[in-house]
């Protein structure tokens, strides 16, 4: 390696831009969260459409078989939440969960 | 636990969707990229803007790397890339001058004189010739490594160091 060798590799560490830069990284995680953001809504956008294609393709053919299911299972969803409701409201997990507990 | 060894698992880690284990390649690579895509196209704002993109580019083909290749290679790859489609756009030769200028840290007026006959040198050596200066005299960048970052033969890349390099000497006025 000669004398100008040694010049040039000073003159180009000069402009080396710091090893540790905080601010740059930050940047572009910002980015890769807003990217990865965008990216999880589309699939999301797109996930739905296919679910609400498929749905309207197959309801003339689940539709009646459904609401008959609905009709049967009301009572047993009502008095289920009931008891939910009861269970939660007198457990004292419960209550301190809703905020209730003094 | 070696250099390369950590940078596998963090690709690892950053190919199951691990946001911290990117960050920390962010981390690692961002000094060397930003200062080969600066001597590179010339232009710091816009090497700023490619380094970034660089990095966003290769979070979204992470999944396209060859976890026995070489990621820095693979990363400055994506960046030279990147800087070639820039400069073609757009070739801003005022403005790079000027942001060179304007960047440019206390130094001596020895060290100024020098610096500025250096990135006069260096912004009129081909692109090609310029980086691969950039990668093997300003990095630390290998001859192979460097003919894999520009996807060109080894010979060539030894030849653009050889008279780059001798055009940068003759600019500071020194002599083989």
């Amino acid at each position: 390696m000669t004398e100008m060798d040694d010049r040039l590799s000073v003159l180009f560490a000069m402009d080396e831009p710091r090893v540790s830069s905080p601010r740059f990284v930050a940047e572009v995680m910002e980015e890769v969260a807003r990217r990865r953001f965008y990216r999880d809504v589309q699939t999301l956008c797109l996930l739905t459409f296919v679910v609400s294609a498929l749905l309207v393709t197959v309801w003339p053919f689940i539709g009646p078989g459904v609401e008959t299911l609905i009709h049967a299972l009301t009572p047993a969803v009502f008095a289920g939440s009931v008891a939910l409701s009861l269970l939660v409201l007198t457990s004292r997990r419960g209550l301190s969960l809703l905020g209730l507990e003094t | 636990m070696s250099l390369a060894d950590q940078t596998k698992d963090l690709i690892q880690a950053a190919l199951g969707g691990s946001d911290q284990a990117f960050s920390r390649l962010v981390e690692t690579n961002q000094g060397a990229l930003r200062a080969f895509l600066r001597r590179s196209c010339g232009d710091w704002g816009l090497a700023e803007d490619l380094a970034q993109e660089t990095f966003l580019l290769a979070w979204e083909r992470m999944d396209r790397f060859d976890p026995q290749a070489s990621f820095r290679a693979w990363l400055f790859g994506i960046g030279y890339r990147l800087c070639l489609a820039a400069l073609r756009k757009d070739r801003r030769a005022k403005a790079r001058d000027r942001a060179w200028l304007e960047t440019r840290g206390a130094a001596s007026e020895a060290d100024l004189a020098d610096r500025m006959a250096l990135d006069q040198a260096m912004s009129d050596l081909p692109l090609d010739q310029r980086a691969s200066v950039a990668l093997c005299l300003a990095g630390d960048f290998s001859h192979a490594e460097a003919s894999e970052v520009l996807s060109l033969p080894l010979g060539t890349v030894k030849s653009h160091v050889a008279r780059g390099r001798a055009k940068l000497i003759e600019a500071l006025g020194g002599k083989e």
